[in-house]
């Protein structure tokens, strides 16, 4: 498919693609010709670079949120285990 | 440095394997959590984790360039990795979740938005409203089918290679991109009434 008959159902694709690897040099062109023209795909191209961030900000947050716990009884299962574990070839 | 810096005798707890449960379980456990979403997987890899660095830390592996706390979670994630591994290892490369989203839902016969993306107000400046947001986006990524989140995970979250996550979901290339552009479609429709500009 030539590259000025992109539809954005097409663009959409192509935009999710360039999240993952660098397009080839044709596409490439035609996405940002298209981007140019078309509000609709320029937001969707945005909202997915906004939802990257957002996610690797949580990724980078220790723990929080959501906070998670392990219950008391697997933590004390757990330090049973290390304790013995660590006792040995000491 | 201060005297009173050099002078501090070195963090007994961080150095002493049987204080990590305390320090470093909730923490590791959050961040599984995260990632595998069920519960007593998120258990079972803590404890390999533990059991791996006391291992490795009882054989010196443990020389102290980054904290106790990244060390255990670079660990971790080599763990949630093989997790992966081992539960996508015997599937086949298909997509018959019934929950896939169909790409035809989001755009017309000529290829136009069925539903144009809207305008995305800033970013909240309150932390509680961040928290509500990350929350939205964690139960958006649940609502996903369960390759796609997966992959979505590992890519948005963690920003693991694209080949990678192939190799690790038995997935095809082409696959691949299908899945992904499936998963942020969706994803940005769940996540727009969050992130929509209040008019």
């Amino acid at each position: 498919m030539k590259v000025w008959m992109f539809n954005c159902r097409n663009i959409a694709r192509l935009v999710s693609e360039s999240m993952d690897h660098t397009l080839p040099v044709n596409q490439r062109m035609g996405v940002r010709f298209h981007l140019m023209m078309c509000r609709h795909c320029g937001r969707y191209e945005k909202h997915l670079h906004r939802l990257r961030r957002l996610a690797r900000n949580q990724a980078l947050a220790d723990g929080a949120p959501p906070s998670a716990s392990l219950d008391e009884k697997s933590k004390n299962r757990l330090r049973r285990l290390m304790a013995s574990e660590s006792k040995k070839n000491r | 440095m201060t005297t009173a810096e050099t002078n501090t005798p070195p963090d007994r707890d961080t150095d002493d394997p049987e204080q990590w449960v305390d320090q470093y379980a909730d923490p590791l456990y959050g961040f599984a959590l995260l990632r595998v979403t069920d519960a007593a997987v998120a258990e079972e890899l803590v404890q390999e984790t533990f059991l791996a660095a006391l291992t490795a830390f009882k054989g010196g592996n443990f020389h102290g360039k980054s904290s106790l706390q990244s060390w255990l979670t670079g660990i971790l994630k080599h763990k949630i990795m093989d997790h992966f591994r081992k539960k996508y290892r015997n599937s086949a490369d298909t997509f018959d979740d019934i929950r896939e989203e169909k790409i035809a839902d989001f755009f017309d016969a000529k290829g136009n938005w069925q539903v144009k993306p809207g305008s995305w107000g800033d970013t909240p400046q309150k932390k509680y409203e961040q928290q509500e947001l990350m929350l939205a986006l964690i139960e958006c990524i649940d609502t996903l089918a369960e390759r796609q989140a997966d992959a979505f995970r590992l890519r948005e979250l963690d920003g693991e290679e694209a080949k990678v996550i192939c190799k690790v979901l038995q997935i095809s290339a082409t696959n691949y991109w299908v899945l992904m552009h499936r998963a942020r479609l969706a994803m940005r429709r769940c996540m727009e009434p969050h992130l929509a500009r209040r008019s």
